[in-house]
């Protein structure tokens, strides 16, 4: 445990942290200018960084399709054979696959926005707030999208390989490396800004309103161009042949 | 910055994974000089950040039995009264406010560290590794500390005046925020430093393994100097609210 916040980590650790999520009022706080100033220039780095990346969704998408190409030439069925329930070391083992493939595909097709995400992000921890915890957020979302697409992908079809040699239970040590990294980044990295912006209403109320209502919109314009999870799903197929389409199966029959 | 559409998708079941992470092991073409000096670094930084931390207890101690001094001239009692079994709405309130006045007790106390402590975090920050996921981390916490140390506690008597003319419903909005703010921050600081130190482990395995036998060695001599769970206590009985303390076996106050 760290020296500091020891006294209040404690107390959390005995499940205080729940009436946080709660509703209580809470203060306004005390608006500076420079808080007024900076929320609308998160509204607008935020506004700018989907607008750049709609421009882009063609690049994305010729990457994703080229991704799944190369996968599937490289080690077509590899998986052929998991398990559709398997041991928990099994269970463990395949959903680790699956978040790498995931996020190497997502990585490598969000290539084309890397350099507008790192800008963005760059211009977003510049961003000065006068109350501590708000200025921190800001800074650990804005800097997590950056280091997870700054992450380098092991080579899946060598993880395919090694996770079917072990009996569908270990990746290699790369890509166990990859998916650690990955789970440490990945909820951070895929907050919305709509997640912050919340946080800023008092700065700028008007300003926050429209962009809450703005934000999602221009997310949902891209989101379906995108089509990341359909890339997702025939990349998984590709690798696992008949026993993706078996265990999902499986689930519709275990959700009825 | 923006929803990633896999991470979106990937979250739940890589959360539903983080307890059976196995340890990450980077590359070793991965492992550059500067990785090694600032594991170093790191380490260095976070045993000076203890020492100085185990030096200043006495001025820590003190300012702690002042704190509890203060309040329970200012406001003896004011907590008397609190329900032995507490609706929801009072359950929360009162939550707010065991966060909130820990913290409080916490930052006032820490008051002869946090400027060096603050300096050591934004030393840290400046560190570089080639790992993206931990270069973040180390980051993260060594903002979310510094963070921590900026937050300014509201007038607790007041505090503890209002929760009581409330019937225990309600804290004020200044003290919600605070304690919110409290939760944010130490939430991402809570990574202890010999769990970072440990991913640190192929830049320079000798220092790594003598660190993290040092590393908690110190952490128990800071614990045992500080007593902070002892002087909370009774900054608890100070308001007349020892029912309070989550630490104690029976938690009438908070049992519902």
């Amino acid at each position: 445990m760290k020296a500091v916040g020891r006294l209040v980590f404690a107390l959390l650790a005995l499940g205080l942290t729940a009436v946080i999520v709660s509703g209580a009022a809470v203060a306004a706080p005390i608006v500076t200018h420079q808080d007024t100033a900076s929320t609308k220039a998160f509204i607008a780095s935020a506004e700018r960084y989907d607008v750049l990346e709609a421009k882009r969704i063609p690049a994305i998408n010729a990457r994703q399709a080229a991704y799944v190409a190369q996968v599937s030439s490289g080690c077509p069925d590899a998986l052929a054979g998991a398990p559709t329930l398997g041991s928990s070391a099994q269970r463990v083992g395949l959903l680790e696959f699956r978040t790498e493939a995931g996020a190497a595909l997502e990585i490598d097709a969000l290539q084309p926005v890397r350099a507008v995400t790192d800008r963005i992000a760059e211009l977003q921890e510049r961003l000065r707030f006068s109350d501590p915890a708000v200025q921190f957020e800001v800074g650990f979302y804005a800097s997590a999208t950056p280091a997870y697409l700054a992450l380098r992908p092991p080579d899946l079809c060598a993880d395919a390989r090694a996770l079917a040699a072990s009996g569908f239970e270990r990746l290699t040590p790369a890509g166990n490396a990859f998916w650690h990294d990955v789970s440490t980044l990945l909820l951070p990295a895929s907050a919305p800004s709509t997640t912050l912006l919340a946080q800023m209403r008092a700065y700028a109320p008007a300003a926050v309103a429209a962009a809450l209502k703005r934000l999602p919109v221009l997310q949902r314009r891209f989101d379906k161009p995108l089509a990341l999870s359909a890339h997702l799903e025939a990349l998984l197929r590709s690798v696992f042949g008949k026993s993706v389409g078996q265990s999902a199966t499986a689930r519709r029959r275990g959700a009825l | 910055m923006r929803r990633l559409l896999v991470g979106g998708v990937l979250a739940l079941a890589v959360l539903s994974l983080g307890a059976t992470a196995a340890d990450a092991s980077t590359p070793a073409s991965a492992q550059i000089k500067q990785d090694r000096a600032s594991t170093k670094a790191f380490i260095a930084l976070q045993e000076r950040a203890d020492v100085n931390i185990a030096r200043s207890a006495p001025a820590i101690t003190a300012r702690e039995k002042a704190y509890v001094t203060q309040a329970q001239s200012d406001c003896p009692d004011a907590l008397t009264g609190i329900p032995k079994k507490a609706k929801a709405m009072q359950a929360r309130a009162v939550g707010l406010f065991v966060i909130e006045s820990s913290a409080a007790l916490e930052l006032d106390a820490l008051a002869p560290v946090s400027a060096l402590t603050g300096r050591i975090a934004a030393q840290t920050q400046r560190l570089r590794f080639s790992d993206p996921a931990l270069q973040w981390q180390v980051q993260v916490n060594a903002s979310a500390e510094a963070a921590y140390l900026k937050l300014r506690p509201p007038d607790l008597c007041a505090d503890a005046r209002a929760l009581a003319a409330r019937h225990f419903t309600d804290v004020t909005p200044a003290g919600a925020r605070f304690a919110e703010d409290a939760v944010t921050v130490i939430e991402r600081a809570s990574v202890p430093a010999s769990q970072l130190v440990r991913l640190m482990r192929q830049y320079a395995p000798g220092p790594v393994a003598v660190a993290l036998k040092r590393l908690p060695e110190l952490d128990r001599t800071v614990g045992r100097k500080l007593a902070l769970g002892s002087h909370y206590r009774a900054l608890l009985r100070a308001l007349g609210a020892s029912r309070l303390d989550p630490t104690a076996s029976a938690r009438p106050g908070l049992a519902s």
